[in-house]
């Protein structure tokens, strides 16, 4: 029933470390919008309609949260996939989305690492092709386990390269 | 011209060099922009306009002004002419500018892209043309050069830059009557052609027609309501101009439009004011859509919009290059057929079988949904979707980039998924939407498998030639 997301063999998780990583990161993002909106609601005039300003804070603190806590189920849900010709990445929970990458359609293995990332000893490996679209990004891998994966990626690419 | 008789042939039997000059007229209709500008500031004082005529400087000094502006412009343009350059030797293209700073740009023949002949209308006047060489975005022109000579200079460079070893001779046809609506040799076989009459019938009936006229009479009826009949009057004139202009650009760009085939490659000619002669080369293409709106399927007409490597912006009419991604404005089922054979000639969209979406995706595409579809056989992904306006799209697996399923929380529900299909162009987002779960998880590893190793489509051409001898000079001098 569930396609192509069925096939439970051989995913790799991600580094279990990233968990809090990700909670502190979307907490820092979301926080600044929550602090805004509370803000907002303070001074919001007249005093009669500050209840949707606080509405509007509530959710957004709430969803700060709720975020947080998801984390863990998000990262646990996270996948990755090396086969032999291709790589797979599943992502989300909710919406949950599937990503293939031939290794031949890949031009570059960028291996980033943010200030929070590092706190934590982590990496995010992106896939490059040539389309804009493509998006193929493992985040939250341990250092040396990030580094491999881009040593490995790259040697596929090269005995599988294909044209543009 | 036979390219193959020419290819034996050493090195040393090409001349060094071909040098071009601009064609006299050059300055002329480089500066009719200017000089127009002139004539219609001073013109405009000159019309009495029923107001207080305004006064006037001397008539000695008018006629001084414009004969120094003459002058300035002409000597300016005399001197571009005289400084500018085209060399064109064994192995690059180059363009040299400049009395005082000179400049010289250098374009090697293998990282050509593609070769356009353009004519503005003023430069049409006179039969001349501008050559745009296109190299991986970056486009040089060279203008202008007569009309006969643009195209024989176009032949050479498209000759050279696939490869095969040409003298500037062999190129120049024996009679070169090229019609002057069209860039067509005798030896061009033609695919397709689409009389005006049928470019008309396609834009008063296209869905951007109706958008505009929805959109305008909405406005107008707002206005109505509103009790202000001359809000109305004054939203309807800009309505009809902009239909009328719509229509006009739409005819005119694509008058005579004319897909033709040549050893070279492929050529789609268009343009009624501004003759634009675009080559096509079928390696570059990512992607196609094949469009219909509600009124053309009564009257069969297809549209062919294509996703190009490095032709930037999908456009309705053109850019500012003058390059169009249309491939067809509008045609018959069959003239569809036969340009999309042109494009891919192993490659069938009509005989790959689609999978209908199921009928509970009516929760999400309530209306589409009849005609959504996707499908793929070992060539190409062929999807469909589309209510008002329905598209087929069409991806070869050597195109495909990479190949994502998402899966909101209601079509998990459903048991349905989007399949998007991810090429190196970013204008059509090629995608089966509503698509059955199970069934696209049985095919997944298939299409996967297909992007990864794709069946080789083209049959070798002048590029995989060169290549060849790319490799072969290599082995020659280990």
């Amino acid at each position: 029933m569930d396609g192509p997301f069925d096939t439970d063999a051989g995913w790799q998780p991600l580094s279990p470390r990233y968990a809090p990583a990700r909670a502190l990161s979307s907490a820092l993002l979301n926080g600044v919008f929550s602090v805004i909106a509370i803000a907002a609601a303070t001074i919001v005039q007249p005093p009669s309609m500050s209840w949707l300003a606080w509405l509007v804070a509530i959710g957004t603190l709430g969803w700060t949260v709720w975020r947080g806590i998801r984390a863990w189920r998000w990262v646990q849900a996270f996948g990755y996939q090396r086969r032999q010709d291709d790589l797979l990445i599943r992502s989300g929970l909710w919406s949950r989305a599937l990503i293939a990458v031939p290794y031949g359609r890949m031009q570059a293995v960028r291996v980033h690492s943010g200030p929070l990332d590092r706190l934590w000893g982590l990496a995010r490996v992106t896939l490059v092709t040539a389309s804009a679209e493509s998006a193929a990004t493992i985040p939250g891998l341990a250092d040396s386990e990030a580094r491999r994966l881009r040593d490995e990626l790259i040697e596929a690419g090269e005995t599988l390269a294909l044209p543009l | 011209m036979n390219p193959e008789s020419a290819r034996p042939s050493a090195p040393s039997d090409v001349p060094d060099k071909l040098v071009e000059r601009p064609h006299w007229l050059t300055p002329l209709i480089r500066g009719w922009v200017v000089l127009l500008a002139v004539a219609i500031a001073f013109g405009r004082e000159l019309i009495p306009n029923g107001r207080e005529p305004t006064r006037l400087p001397p008539l000695e000094w008018l006629a001084a002004a414009v004969a120094a502006a003459f002058l300035v412009a002409g000597a300016a343009g005399f001197v571009t002419w005289r400084f500018t350059r085209f060399v064109i030797d064994h192995a690059e293209v180059r363009v040299d500018t400049g009395a005082v700073f000179r400049s010289s740009r250098r374009i090697a023949f293998e990282r050509i892209q593609s070769i356009d002949v353009m004519q503005p209308f003023a430069a049409r006047l006179f039969g001349l043309a501008e050559v745009q060489i296109d190299v991986g975005g970056e486009t040089t022109k060279l203008r202008y050069l007569s009309r006969r000579r643009a195209y024989e200079v176009r032949d050479y460079l498209l000759a050279r830059s696939h490869g095969y070893r040409v003298t500037p001779q062999q190129t120049a046809p024996e009679q070169s009557p090229t019609a002057i609506l069209a860039d067509l040799h005798a030896s061009d076989e033609v695919l397709v052609r689409v009389p005006a009459t049928t470019l008309l019938l396609a834009a008063v009936t296209s869905h951007e027609f109706f958008g505009i006229l929805v959109s305008g009479l909405g406005a107008g009826a707002l206005a109505w309501w509103f009790q202000q009949p001359w809000l109305a009057l004054g939203l309807g004139i800009p309505t009809l101009s902009s239909l009328v202009g719509f229509v006009g650009r739409r005819v005119t760009g694509q008058f005579n439009y004319t897909l033709s085939r040549r050893p070279a490659g492929l050529r789609i000619s268009r343009g009624l004011t501004s003759l634009t002669s675009q080559s096509l080369s079928a390696r570059r293409v990512q992607a196609v859509q094949i469009s219909q709106s509600v009124a053309w399927r009564a009257l069969g007409y297809y549209r062919i919009d294509l996703e190009v490597l490095g032709w930037g912006e999908q456009t309705d009419d053109e850019n500012t290059s003058g390059i169009s991604t249309i491939m067809l404005p509008a045609g018959s089922a069959d003239q569809v057929r036969v340009a999309l054979a042109a494009l891919w000639p192993t490659a069938d969209y009509r005989s790959v079988q689609l999978t209908p979406a199921p009928r509970r995706a009516g929760w999400l595409h309530p209306f589409a949904t009849p005609f959504l579809g996707w499908g793929f056989d070992e060539q190409i992904v062929v999807t469909r979707h589309g209510w008002l306006v329905r598209r087929w799209q069409v991806v070869p697996h050597v195109r495909v980039q990479s190949l994502r399923v998402s899966q909101g929380w209601f079509s998990r529900r459903l048991g349905l998924a989007d399949l998007h299909v991810h090429t190196a162009g970013q204008q059509l987002a090629v995608r089966a939407l509503g698509t059955d779960a199970a069934r696209l998880g049985t095919a997944w590893p298939a299409l996967i498998d297909l992007a990864g190793n794709p069946v080789a489509q083209e049959a070798p051409g002048p590029e995989a030639r060169l290549a060849d001898q790319a490799e072969a000079t290599i082995s020659s001098t280990e």
